[in-house]
């Protein structure tokens, strides 16, 4: 089934590719939507009858390493692919039917190939499969970009990341002499690198899903539209990352302060984030910070060995998507308006994205409550708590503060339309249904969220969107670049200026040259042409070889 | 393997009259090189074909070379040539055929002395193809030094502004390295009395001081090829001048020599008495690495990020070549394959960019942004070039790298360092090219590559892409 499943995305991710700029590209799209919306059904029934078989095929069969392509089927991995192919899909239906996106098709398709090479990290038992289609949700996660500062971070940031999972895979194999991602939690075992590996796999799992201090290229995807935003916050290197760490989970479990690192860079996380989303003005600005929350409770989840991880994810990814889906409605309705400072009110024209924000929030905390456990408790409720006093922040803001639109905004503003809210609340209601009761500790926790809300306490904070300085800031890679990059760079210069130019043209070269010359000069002089330096040259010949046979003779 | 026909001296020979050819075909200013250029395509399709003949007739899982030919040449000293193929020459004699070819579709539009080129071109990879198939150490000297004169043709027509200097940067290096190579030669034929087949020379038992001077000697005549501190400087400055690509990836397969060289001689454990000159070696070879990825990441001209390019993987390639493992170098062969061809679809692509620039007078930033079908292909490129899994690059280099890291995980670190420095100078320019901020005054005017050679580089990048779906097919 997921390996149907595997090649029909591949087949169908490339012929939206070729199709690109066909005259249907609308309807091409639909049909992709519909593509997947079917699989989905097929996958979810294949869940639901706990269908188990193998698939694999050798890609490389050589005495060095034999490399097969595992896509088995099983009930986890099928939980685990239905969420995200029916996120893909949302994210398919938001590009089709999203104005301001030029190139949907072009997108879908990329979206469609990117889900296949997720299937393949999820399904993949040995590390030049996951590496490689690691690599390629890279790739295909470069060309979603459409803005060229974003790239460039993107690129820089997940280079040094793919690098580092490329350095740890190659001396895990050299070492263990195997491939199978079985040997990863032997590894510690055989007393080579832990610290060393760990560090490898950290790096890039942090900079895939934008932990804290390796978050510059998830956030700098501001500047691209809400639509992409969401296909890659949700559908691409982010979840590349929380998977990889799924995956090679067994390497981390033998090390003993792997829960304190894991716990430390979350927390660290959870509130750079929960800062950012207050004070930054721009909508899609707070939803990357809200996304960098929610990456950083599956980070601190994982490693406090939360039970059924492996369903949560999808609730949380599912959750993530809808608030940012929210967020796009929002500035849709405001006619595009981004600054949240320029919002505010809304509650009357858009009373249907109101009421999706309760519902969210209502879920988000009945979800998590009934994953509290003892082991988990405080991190789950720290995060609870940081993620619902934003939200309750920002919706004040939006929905229920002095308003600041202008009278264009106020004229136009509307609620979105039916076709684009039905897939949110139809999320909401599926996860409501298939979720326990809630409890009396769950209503406490959602009243204390809506009178919060209600009453807008930080309201104050709204002075920060004010300050073009704050707004402005990107300490981290103002760190970066004067820290490692300006370094690096003066090092080229100065080695190019010492040893190439000083050092080789003017010192060597130079030297020669001018030695050159002047021994081609002296024997200009010399050989003046005349008889008697003519003869002086043959006589000074003979002498050397009279030497010579004096010295063979007698010596 | 035993055939009756003789391919091996028939790769090398259709260059050779390609390049008769050549020099009779019409060239006035209607032709304009045409034909030269026609008959020179023309020539090395046809070796690429019968390369592809005795890819079918070489057993893969044999050792040592096959399809032999020997021809007699001296009585006294008894001298004969000898030839010989395997899977890593062949793989190198394809991937050399391919670039000299990327090039040439690239340099066709060359006005001046267009014909010369191509007739150098063509002399140089018939030198080469015996290089890489030379089976004893006169036919290796033989080749070694023969394709020096069509370079220095090469160079000393089209070189750029600084031709005179670089020519004698060029004539200097390469003479120190003839004059070692050839004591080298002259003492192992003495001491033996006969010609050594190549993969012999490693077993010759010479005295200790004897041992020292020859492995001494064919260091520094290898090194001498290969852009290592203090050899770097020829290549290097030659490199920012070219403004030919054909002329700029004949000047950098000259490297590969070097890097050939060591792999044929090299034994596969070092003798003794050199092991402590190998720590040096690569101690230098490192150091090399990052201080030309470094430069080459400062530097603002993309000629000198493809030469930082392409000389960090040359290195790596040796220094992975030092490692005693056959299989190395089977991967040192298909990633060479790929390496070759991505260097030279780079340079194909700057160098129309380049024009365009000096057409138009206007800066290189977000020229890209106004050639579509050249933005596609340049990213593909520099995408595989980096690392990604676009080319055999991509797994062949995790075998060599997971290789390095055994040895020396310090070493293996640093060459994992350079490797990104000149990865992100790669990205750097690639998002400076396509920078839409950057303003084209006239964007009208910025002519795409031809579809026919879009075409062409689709073909190639399709070709890079079934070596990473395959990329250990030799191996057993």
């Amino acid at each position: 089934m997921i390996a149907k499943l595997f090649f029909a995305l591949l087949a169908g991710g490339i012929t939206a590719e070729v199709l690109t700029r066909s005259r249907f590209e609308k309807a091409l799209s639909f049909l992709l939507l519909c593509f997947l919306a079917l699989w989905g059904v097929w996958i979810f029934e294949a869940e639901s009858l706990g269908l188990v078989n193998k698939f694999s095929f050798h890609w490389i069969d050589a005495s060095l390493m034999r490399v097969n392509i595992n896509l088995n089927t099983s009930p986890e991995v099928c939980r685990l692919v239905f969420a995200l192919l029916i996120i893909s899909a949302l994210s398919v239906f938001y590009n089709t039917f999203y104005k301001a996106e030029t190139e949907g098709l072009r997108l879908n398709g990329l979206l469609t190939l990117n889900l296949a090479m997720l299937v393949s990290i999820i399904c993949s038992q040995n590390f030049i499969q996951l590496l490689t289609a690691v690599c390629i949700t890279d790739v295909l996660c470069l060309l979603m970009i459409n803005d060229i500062e974003s790239k460039r971070r993107y690129a820089f940031y997940n280079l040094l990341a793919d690098m580092g999972l490329f350095t740890l895979f190659a001396l895990i194999w050299k070492q263990t002499g195997s491939i199978d991602l079985a040997v990863l939690g032997k590894y510690h075992r055989l007393g080579q690198y832990p610290e060393l590996t760990l560090g490898l796999l950290l790096l890039c799992v942090f900079i895939k899903s934008g932990i804290f201090l390796c978050h510059g290229g998830l956030l700098s995807l501001a500047s691209l539209t809400f639509n992409r935003i969401l296909a890659i916050s949700y559908c691409s290197a982010p979840i590349v990352g929380i998977l990889l760490l799924i995956k090679t989970y067994p390497l981390l479990e033998n090390i003993r302060y792997m829960k304190e690192i894991f716990l430390g860079f979350g927390g660290a996380t959870l509130l750079w984030g929960f800062v950012g989303s207050l004070v930054l003005d721009n909508i899609k600005d707070k939803a990357l910070y809200f996304n960098q929350m929610i990456y950083a409770f599956m980070l601190g989840a994982l490693a406090l060995g939360t039970k059924d991880v492996d369903e949560l994810l999808p609730l949380v990814l599912a959750l993530g998507f809808v608030l940012n889906a929210v967020w796009m409605l929002t500035t849709i309705s405001a006619s595009n308006e981004l600054f949240v400072s320029n919002m505010g009110g809304f509650i009357r024209p858009l009373k249907l994205l109101f009421a999706t924000i309760l519902v969210l929030s209502f879920v988000f905390v009945q979800i998590l409550g009934s994953r509290i456990t003892v082991p988990n408790e405080l991190w789950t409720y720290s995060f609870e708590a940081i993620f619902l006093v934003a939200l309750a922040h920002i919706s004040f803001q939006i929905f229920l503060g002095k308003s600041n639109a202008d009278e264009r905004v106020l004229a136009f503003l509307k609620n979105p339309s039916l076709l684009n809210l039905l897939p949110l609340w139809i999320i909401c209601g599926i996860i409501i249904w298939q979720q326990e009761k809630p409890t009396t500790q769950m209503w406490i926790i959602w009243g204390a969220f809506v009178a919060f809300w209600l009453s807008g306490p930080l309201r104050t904070l709204g002075k920060a969107y004010d300050s073009e300085n704050l707004q402005e800031a990107d300490w981290l890679h103002d760190f970066y670049q004067a820290v490692l990059i300006a370094p690096i760079k003066i090092l080229g210069r100065v080695l190019w200026l010492l040893i190439d130019f000083l050092i080789i043209e003017r010192t060597i070269v130079s030297s020669l040259t001018s030695g050159s010359n002047l021994l081609v000069r002296v024997l200009d002089r010399m050989h003046t042409g005349s008889v008697f330096s003519n003869a002086g040259y043959v006589f000074l010949g003979l002498g050397l070889f009279a030497a010579i046979i004096y010295a063979k003779v007698y010596n | 393997m035993i055939t009756s026909f003789n391919f091996l001296s028939t790769i090398i020979a259709i260059p050779f009259i390609g390049v008769l050819f050549a020099l009779t075909a019409k060239d006035d200013d209607k032709t304009r090189g045409r034909n030269a250029f026609n008959v020179s395509v023309f020539a090395v399709i046809t070796n690429l074909l019968v390369l592809w003949r005795i890819a079918a007739l070489l057993d893969i899982s044999a050792t040592g070379l096959q399809l032999t030919e020997r021809y007699d040449w001296l009585e006294n000293p008894k001298i004969s040539i000898s030839l010989g193929i395997d899977v890593f020459s062949l793989l190198l004699i394809v991937a050399v055929h391919a670039a000299v070819l990327i090039g040439m579709f690239g340099a066709r539009h060359n006005k001046e002395d267009g014909k010369a080129l191509m007739v150098f071109s063509l002399l140089f990879l018939c030198m080469i193809t015996g290089f890489f198939t030379a089976a004893d150490i006169f036919s290796f000297y033989i080749f070694f030094e023969a394709m020096l004169l069509p370079l220095f043709m090469i160079i000393g027509m089209f070189g750029g502004l600084r031709k005179q200097s670089v020519l004698s940067r060029f004539f200097i290096y390469n003479l120190l390295g003839a004059i070692f190579l050839f004591f080298a030669t002259v003492i192992l034929y003495n001491y033996q009395g006969v010609n050594i087949a190549l993969n012999d020379v490693s077993k010759v038992n010479l005295n200790m001081k004897l041992e020292i001077f020859v492995w001494g000697a064919i260091f520094v005549s290898f090194l001498s090829r290969i852009p290592i501190w203090p050899f770097h400087y020829w290549i290097s400055s030659i490199s920012t001048g070219l403004r030919n690509p054909l002329v700029f990836i004949i000047t950098n397969l000259v490297p590969l020599t070097g890097v050939y060289g060591f792999i044929r001689f090299w034994p596969k454990t070092v003798p003794g008495v050199l092991s402590y000159f190998m720590i040096i070696l690569e101690i230098i070879c490192v150091i090399s690495m990052l201080f030309i990825a470094l430069i080459g990441l400062i530097n603002k001209d993309f000629q000198y990020k493809i030469f930082s390019f392409m000389t960090v993987w040359y290195i790596i390639y040796l220094l992975a070549a030092f490692l005693p493992t056959d299989t190395v170098l089977q991967n040192i062969g298909y990633a060479l394959f790929s390496f070759l061809i991505i260097a030279g679809g780079m340079e194909v692509l700057s160098n129309h960019m380049e024009k365009q620039q000096e057409s138009l007078d206007i800066s290189s930033g977000g020229i890209l942004c106004a050639m579509p079908k050249a933005a596609r292909i340049f990213t593909f490129f520099v995408l595989a070039a980096v690392g990604m899994p676009l080319s055999s690059m991509f797994l062949n280099n995790f075998v060599l790298i997971a290789n390095l890291l055994d040895k020396n995980i310090r070493m293996g670190f640093l060459v994992i360092f350079a490797i990104m420095v000149v990865a992100a100078g790669l990205l750097q320019e690639l998002y400076w090219l396509k920078d839409t901020e950057c303003s084209l005054p006239d964007k009208s005017g910025i002519a795409d590559i031809s579809y026919k050679a879009y075409v062409i580089l689709l073909i190639i990048c399709a070709s890079l892409v079934l070596t990473f779906i395959n990329p250990l097919w030799f191996i057993v």
